[in-house]
């Protein structure tokens, strides 16, 4: 275990009688790259506010890099300019009345570095932002990727220990976006920084993270690898944040099919029953049954888990296909990577692998657990 | 200075800079062009209130300021005090009623 970089204990944050943070722990390593994510309105900014020390948090401790820099019990609070963080705002906040030079000198002026130094700093960072030529234009004339690169530089050129990002790529283009998510993977790569990123799309998390921690209602549902949030979500929450086009849903009880040695669970409601992986659940006890769109496939004849559907609706997206399909009244969203030769109305069989196929306590809310 | 986003502060808070850096290269700098027109506003308006106010006074009616400056003359200090203090009530009194209106229609 390497020592954590930030650590946050019982963090707490009340907004007038609105609790944003509910009592949030969590520690973040070396070299992480942490995606809070959650809806708007769940406290993630927050979190991250609190830890750039933005925030005064009502209770709880913030710990970076072993040095105690919030702490409700102890009256410490380290102001943010002490803090060694760096912050890339979502509305980039880059100072109008200053040039791109100026904008990216200011943290070293700060520092009272020498002007040759700090000239050397800044054109090595506007070089390596691929903003060469720039330096004398003011934000007002530049496009919303080049600001936001000048964002970055700002941050980068002062080495900050932590990088903390606050849904940096939200105002920009589907297809900039693509690229800046690429960019900044690979600053993080390069400079192994330690960076915490606020967003509330799913696909930057899966895509940028090594570590996600899913927010709702100021709590964190889940906080683990990527894959495993996933794979295997915490709670239906957890499940239905993740993932799109959104995890299938069924209702149903848990009925148990031969002995607990080498039996199986299945799921019985009024229309099917779906066998499952797993082996032991409390027989009769209401679950709901989910599984991942890519995970249903379309089969040729009817057999075990495997039902009968009409077409409602095709998708298609160049590498892949989103099908729904209605059966009795449920709609089934399935996403097929090959070209489909099919029609609206037709009937098909879809099959669910029982080895896909995810179990929630319906009451908890929370993943049953396979064994 | 409200005006300015909070966020063009903090992002030079996080870079390391004091408070009276903050306001010298930051706040000011912004808000020197809003505060200068504030300032021609109110002086434009200030000059207009004096002829205003000579216009109402007649040798019956007196406004408060006008009175004060009567007694202040006289040598009656303790008058022209007195409605001085009078004067800060009302202006108080104006500027929480306008408070309170205000937050009605942002609200």
């Amino acid at each position: 275990m390497s020592v954590p970089i930030v650590a946050i204990e019982n963090l707490t944050k009340v907004f007038g009688d609105v609790v944003a943070v509910d009592n949030v722990s969590f520690t973040i390593e070396e070299k992480d790259f942490l995606i809070l994510l959650g809806p708007s309105g769940c406290g993630k900014t927050t979190i991250l506010r609190m830890i750039a020390g933005l925030e005064i948090p009502t209770s709880g401790e913030v710990y970076l890099k072993d040095r105690c820099v919030f702490s409700s019990k102890k009256g410490i609070f380290v102001p943010a300019r002490e803090r060694g963080v760096g912050l890339v705002f979502q509305s980039y906040a880059l100072w109008p009345h200053m040039n791109v030079f100026e904008n990216i000198a200011f943290g070293l002026k700060v520092k009272r570095m020498k002007s040759g130094v700090t000239r050397d700093k800044v054109n090595s960072v506007l070089s390596y932002m691929r903003l060469d030529g720039m330096a004398i234009r003011y934000p007002q004339e530049m496009s919303g990727g080049q600001q936001q690169r000048v964002a970055l530089a700002r941050m980068l050129v002062s080495e900050p220990d932590i990088f903390l990002m606050d849904e940096p790529l939200s105002n920009l283009d589907a297809k900039l976006r693509l690229e800046m998510r690429a960019e900044i993977k690979n600053i993080h790569y390069q400079t192994g920084a330690t960076t915490v990123y606020v967003t509330h799309d799913q696909i930057e998390g899966q895509t940028m993270a090594n570590k996600i921690a899913v927010i709702d209602n100021g709590i964190i549902q889940q906080i683990d690898h990527p894959k495993k949030v996933y794979h295997r979500p915490s709670n239906l929450f957890v499940a239905d944040f993740i993932g799109s086009p959104p995890i299938n849903k069924m209702e149903g009880t848990a009925v148990m099919r031969g002995n607990a040695k080498n039996g199986t669970v299945e799921v019985k409601n009024e229309l099917f029953s779906l066998v499952t992986s797993y082996r032991n659940v409390l027989t009769e006890s209401e679950v709901v049954a989910a599984i991942r769109p890519e995970n249903i496939s379309i089969v040729s004849k009817p057999g075990i888990n495997t039902i009968e559907g009409e077409v409602q609706t095709i998708l298609p997206s160049g590498p892949e296909t989103i099908l729904q399909v209605r059966y009795d009244g449920i709609m089934f969203s399935i996403l097929i990577t090959r070209e489909v030769d099919l029609e609206v109305g037709q009937q098909i069989y879809i099959f669910f692998p029982p080895e896909h196929i995810l179990l929630f306590n319906k009451h908890s809310q929370s993943l049953l657990p396979l064994m | 200075m409200l005006q300015i986003g909070s966020e063009l502060e903090e992002a030079s808070e996080t870079l390391g800079a004091r408070w009276a850096m903050r306001f010298r290269r930051i706040i000011l700098p912004l808000s020197i062009q809003g505060a200068l027109s504030g300032f021609i506003l109110v002086f434009i308006t200030v000059m207009r209130e004096l002829s205003l106010i000579i216009l109402l006074v007649t040798p019956k009616t007196r406004t408060l300021t006008t009175m004060t400056f009567r007694y202040q003359e006289q040598g009656y200090t303790q008058f022209s005090s007195a409605i001085s203090v009078l004067i800060i009530i009302i202006v108080i009194a104006g500027e929480l009623f306008s408070k309170k209106l205000g937050r009605k229609t942002t609200i």
